[in-house]
């Protein structure tokens, strides 16, 4: 809300939304915004990324082409399809829809913890991606219309929702166009969704078994896991592994490390503040890469022995000397000892000029000054 | 009192000078420039203002003449620092900043014990002097600085002889200038081969700034409030060392978790 008054978006007197105080209060009883100021709040997360959006780039991307079409009726589709590529208002009608999308699907609260790390193209960007790629619209239609009780619905959307900002937030900085991003992710993405189904979670489970369509529950209950998929992916592109192969690896790091218990900890953390939620998301960014790093290295088969390989590698004897200076990691050994003695040569500067501050300024001839030469009176 | 105050103004004035050169040297240095050259110049100016030091006799006629030297040598000090700390990205790969930094701050901390530990041993304990230095005109304590400025002279010959500067850099001051006043975009790739540049200045300002200030006026307190300094002193040897570690100890955090925002984050998330 702080953000959305700042974009000049949202005043909170007029649209009858608590202030900071009462914020503050009701988050030490544990409550949130209630539903109808939920809903008030929504259509300003919406024009926020709606302006964030229409600046920028994206609305022209060619992926986004069917959304355009999908606006017009039907007649007009088959017989102007040409001119409505060129329509006049194409890149606002764009803009909307894909904020609409966004912002209907992950709400205000997902949109203001994604607005902490990115702007709001690139929100509407990964939202739209993490939903193309895991099929999220599709789905929570389904989860939606499904003969199931309201509690068990809202409780498959609301899975749905934070696979959605997971995803999207480990989609965030992805480059590029839309269409080759989306065709370099839906394969794997594939792939780890027949893995999880295959297996599904006892809350999955549960929620299939009370009305809720099999994959749609999986989808919904993925959770954290599912989240992972871009980074899973990334790594067995990175490793020329299967995503299988890549999805095994994490979870192993993830368990064997005890990460998984980690990441829920932070995320179950009371996080005040202004900085506590990008605090949060760097702590979450810290564990994706450190998992990341030991799943490479558990695929590379490198995990027996690191101490041994990784002295061998740089050439230094002791622990110390190899802490200290190895570098750079790669390189001829004659390479290596020439930026080494080059280091030492600058460092020995230091020793050379501190022997001023040392001496002159503070221990002998500061103290010959004022003892010597203008002494006390 | 009178001696402490000067001394205090003495190093207020040359901090103030320095303020105002560094930032403009600093961006020059970075930009490339000719920073062996530069850096020569300044060792050499710092090393023969200290062994003007030489030439103050214990004589309040001659505190003036202290002063300037030591202001200006000061100076001469920082402003080599500054064409020193630019030339540690062309030594340290990105990701091993923080460590061969941290190699220098250690290797800073050793050498000014030592210098200090060869002062005393050879120069101002011995009585009398092997050199025949003559302490009612208190040369014993005035040869550290001819000391120093040796010491300055020998051990920057390594830096000075063993780096070049980087091909490529701008072989005239005045392409470094443009740079320098922050008009020319060259300097940004460089800087930001340094994992976030405005930071390392910053931390450095802080922590150095303040101990350098604990430095210089704790000890001209305590040989003045007490006996003059004992060669063992718990004091000396306490600060010197602790600062030494306490560095240390923020450059390796600085690699190990990373420079940026983190750090702070780290300091003030809950």
């Amino acid at each position: 809300m702080a953000r959305l008054e700042a974009a000049g978006l949202l005043d909170r007197a007029v649209a009858g939304l608590p202030d900071e105080a009462a914020l503050r209060a009701r988050a030490a009883a544990g409550e949130g915004l209630t539903r109808p100021e939920l809903a008030a709040l929504l259509p300003f997360a919406k024009l926020w990324l709606l302006d964030a959006i229409g600046e920028g780039a994206l609305p022209d991307d060619p992926a986004l082409h069917p959304l355009l079409m999908a606006y017009f009726p039907q007649a007009l589709r088959t017989g102007f399809a040409p001119q409505i590529g060129r329509h006049r208002l194409r890149r606002e009608l764009v803009a909307t829809i894909l904020a609409n999308l966004a912002a209907n699907r992950l709400g205000p609260a997902a949109i203001g913890r994604l607005a902490a790390e990115a702007g709001g193209e690139a929100i509407a960007r990964a939202a739209w991606l993490a939903a193309e790629a895991f099929g999220i619209e599709d789905a929570a239609c389904r989860a939606d219309a499904a003969p199931a009780a309201p509690a068990m619905r809202l409780r498959a959307l609301l899975g749905l929702r934070r696979v959605q900002e997971g995803v999207a937030r480990a989609l965030l900085a992805t480059p590029g166009p839309l269409q080759a991003a989306l065709d370099t992710l839906r394969p794997g993405v594939a792939a780890l969704a027949e893995g999880q189904a295959a297996r599904p979670s006892p809350e999955a489970s549960s929620l299939a078994a009370d009305g809720i369509p099999h994959d749609v529950a999986v989808l919904a209950m993925g959770g954290s896991r599912l989240a992972a998929a871009p980074a899973i992916l990334r790594l067995a592109a990175e490793a020329g592994v299967l995503p299988a192969q890549a999805a095994a690896a994490w979870d192993a790091a993830g368990t064997g490390f005890g990460l998984d218990a980690l990441r829920a900890a932070v995320e179950a953390a009371r996080v005040p503040g202004p900085l506590g939620a990008r605090a949060r998301a760097e702590a979450l960014a810290d564990l994706a890469a450190v998992q990341a790093r030991l799943a490479r290295a558990r695929l590379s088969g490198a995990t027996r022995r690191p101490r041994r390989a990784r002295r061998r590698r740089c050439g230094c004897r002791g622990r110390r000397r190899r802490r200290a200076t190895c570098f750079p990691p790669g390189g001829s050994p004659g390479a290596r000892r020439a930026a080494l003695n080059k280091a030492f040569a600058w460092a020995a500067y230091d020793w050379a000029n501190s022997a001023f501050p040392t001496v002159v300024s503070t221990f002998v001839i500061a103290a010959y000054f004022a003892q010597g030469v203008a002494p006390d009176r | 009192v009178t001696g402490q105050s000067q001394w205090g103004w003495t190093q207020s004035a040359a901090g103030f000078a320095i303020a105002l050169l560094s930032p403009v040297l600093g961006a020059i240095a970075d930009a490339g420039g000719r920073r062996r050259l530069m850096l020569a110049l300044a060792t050499a100016l710092t090393a023969a203002l200290t062994a003007l030091i030489w030439f103050a006799r214990p004589d309040p006629a001659f505190a003036l003449y202290l002063l300037v030297c030591v202001g200006l040598a000061t100076v001469a000090f920082e402003v080599a620092t500054v064409f020193y700390n630019s030339m540690l990205p062309q030594v340290a790969p990105p990701d091993r900043v923080g460590r061969i930094s941290g190699l220098g701050w250690g290797l800073g901390y050793a050498g000014g014990l030592a210098c200090l530990g060869v002062a005393l041993v050879a120069l101002v304990q011995p009585d009398p002097s092997p050199l025949g230095l003559d302490r009612g005109q208190a040369e014993h304590v005035r040869a550290t600085a001819l000391l120093v400025a040796a010491w300055l002279a020998v051990f920057s010959l390594p830096a000075l002889l063993a780096l070049p500067d980087p091909p490529g850099a701008a072989t005239r001051l005045g392409g470094g200038r443009a740079a320098g006043t922050g008009r020319d975009r060259r300097a940004g790739p460089r800087a930001a081969a340094l994992p976030a540049p405005r930071a390392v200045p910053a931390r450095a300002a802080v922590l150095h700034r303040r101990q350098n200030t604990l430095f210089a006026f704790g000890a001209i307190y305590a040989p003045a409030s007490s006996a003059w300094a004992s060669p063992r002193s718990s004091f000396r040897h306490r600060m010197t060392s602790r600062g030494g570690w306490a560095r240390r100890a923020s450059r390796w955090c600085e690699d190990r978790i990373g420079l940026r925002a983190r750090t702070v984050l780290i300091a003030l998330a809950p």
